[in-house]
């Protein structure tokens, strides 16, 4: 009989049972590999849907760095270019709208996360402690918004009434707080051992020092 | 005298009144002034976040009031007259917008709970069943980038590929096929807004039903296939009941947000194919509130989505809890 992987289990089974009886055949726990069209069929199945997700990729960063009579004979798109031309990005990136469009999007995005990331991080350490002053009611507050939104038109309103519209800041205060991270956030620095900030504290740490030196490196591990 | 740091950061042992534990268990109550002193820094930390959440989540909701009243922009909300029910009887005599877009969204609702919901668990089986775990990984990573691109871009893609001139039929016409028109065709737009969803969503999904198929331990299969179970059986026995506890939690998660179905991915498309296909409640709102003005009658509908919503995951939180699975939370 061919190698097995299975582990010998005494069994006080007086029937063999018939897997370990195919000869030739490979047991990954204790079952015979699919046969071989089974699974060809998967490895189709999967090829065609990654194929499906890289093909468009592929195709548009093709057509990009594609030479443009190699566009013109191909009718609009290109799946591998015969030679690289980087005229098109060149055209772009040398100021102007693209450039100036690409520069708001990295800034709000790197502006929103940090913002986003450290009001989250610090609401739910606030919160994380429990019996501390208002600790539960806050959190069922953060809850039960997490389960309904107000509306397209109140939350157009507000933020007009607020002063955003027409500033980058729009794009950022409003969706700074998602309740679902915080919940996250706040289970994880739970289980931060007391211990490790009472010591902190007898050492003579502030709560912002300890916030800062033990709960954020701890965190980096939550980040994955 | 200041509560000592094992006090401030110990869990309150709120045991029964009647628990007599042990003298040194028994610490009454402070009051909340002392409370409040004592985790200042806490609730400072709190506060910004609290703020926002309060102001972005909360305050909006009591802007809803704006559905009962002939809310006009220079009036302001105080100063606009009510009109009690007169909007949503507008929205409920049948306005032919409103139906449209009502049907729309129900449509789409339907076809996402067909198709999309379950996409990601067959391929998260399909994943699962794979012996290699480098191919599986590669698989997992390359499925999951369309989730990161936003939908303007996504729905370029899609107009490259499937358009007039795009891939496909720039292929079929070079074989002397017909073209197919795709973008742009009223009859398909469903299909089509489905179909990107799953290519954009679906491998992302799977993160999750993977994720809980992995805590399955290994010796159950073994121990069926030694009680002579098949492939099959296994995966009916074994691997549907791990899932079954994350399919009914992100069920009823999807459950509260069903009626939306998408906004800017339609916003972008509807210029294509007219609002009588791609209307939806969130685009009727936005069509006709922001842009057209009808503030009312707009927040009508948002308001009525909202309350529809929430009963929605709330009741079904309740058929799972009589179901004996856990919910969102538990009551």
């Amino acid at each position: 009989m061919s190698a097995t992987r299975t582990v010998e289990r005494p069994s006080n089974r007086t029937v063999t049972p018939p897997t370990r009886q195919r000869r030739g055949r490979r047991l990954v726990l204790g079952t015979p590999l699919p046969p071989w069209y089974v699974q060809a069929a998967k490895a189709l199945v999967l090829g065609v849907f990654c194929a499906l997700v890289i093909a468009p990729f592929v195709a548009i960063i093709s057509t990009s760095i594609a030479p443009r009579d190699q566009i013109s004979r191909a009718g609009g798109l290109v799946l591998w270019p015969d030679a690289v031309n980087l005229d098109a990005y060149r055209s772009i990136l040398s100021g102007g709208v693209v450039t100036q469009a690409a520069l708001i999007s990295v800034g709000v995005t790197v502006v929103g996360t940090a913002l986003s990331l450290f009001t989250s991080c610090l609401l739910a350490y606030g919160l994380s402690r429990p019996g501390s002053f208002a600790s539960r009611p806050m959190l069922l507050i953060i809850l039960f918004s997490m389960l309904f939104s107000a509306g397209i038109i109140p939350t157009y309103l507000l933020v007009r009434g607020v002063g955003l519209i027409d500033t980058l800041w729009a794009l950022i205060l409003p969706t700074m707080i998602s309740g679902f991270n915080v919940v996250v956030l706040r289970s994880f620095f739970m289980n931060i051992p007391g211990e490790l900030l009472e010591s902190a504290r007898i050492d003579g740490a502030g709560e912002w020092r300890i916030f800062s030196g033990i709960v954020i490196p701890s965190r980096r591990r939550c980040w994955r | 005298m200041p509560p000592s740091t094992a006090e401030r950061l110990a869990p309150p042992v709120e045991a029964a009144p009647s628990e007599p534990v042990g003298a040194a268990h028994r610490r009454p109550r402070l009051p909340w002034w002392r409370r409040l002193s004592r985790d200042r820094m806490l609730v400072l930390f709190a506060l910004p976040g609290m703020l926002a959440v309060l102001l972005f989540q909360y305050v909006p909701l009591l802007g809803n009031v704006i559905a009962f009243k002939a809310y006009q922009p220079f009036l302001g909300i105080g100063e606009s007259p009510w009109v009690g029910l007169e909007n949503f009887r507008i929205i409920f005599n049948g306005d032919p917008a409103f139906l449209a877009a009502l049907r729309n969204t129900l449509i789409l609702t339907g076809l996402q709970a067909l198709l999309v919901f379950p996409a990601p668990i067959v391929l998260a089986l399909l994943l699962n069943s794979l012996f290699s775990d480098r191919i599986k990984r590669l698989v997992q990573n390359v499925l999951y980038l369309p989730h990161f691109l936003s939908w303007v871009i996504v729905v370029a893609v899609f107009q490259q590929m499937l358009g007039g001139s795009g891939l496909l039929n720039n292929f079929l016409r070079t074989h002397d096929m017909a073209a197919l028109e795709i973008i742009g065709n009223p009859d398909v737009f469903h299909l089509l807004l489905t179909a990107q969803i799953i290519w954009k969503d679906t491998g992302w999904a799977t993160i999750i039903f993977l994720a809980a198929l992995s805590t399955v331990d290994p010796q159950l299969y073994e121990a069926a296939a030694v009680d002579g179970a098949g492939r099959l059986r296994q995966m009916w026995h074994i691997t549907l009941p791990a899932l079954k506890g994350v399919i009914i939690l992100l069920f009823i998660l999807r459950l509260g947000d069903s009626l939306s179905v998408g906004f800017e991915q339609i916003i972008l498309q509807q210029a294509a194919v007219g609002r009588g296909v791609s209307e939806v409640l969130d685009t009727y709102v936005y069509n006709n509130g922001i842009v057209g003005g009808q503030w009312g009658v707009s927040a009508a509908v948002g308001l009525v989505k909202g309350v529809v919503g929430v009963i929605l995951v709330l009741g079904a939180n309740k058929v799972a809890h009589i179901f004996g699975e856990q919910g969102v939370y538990k009551s």
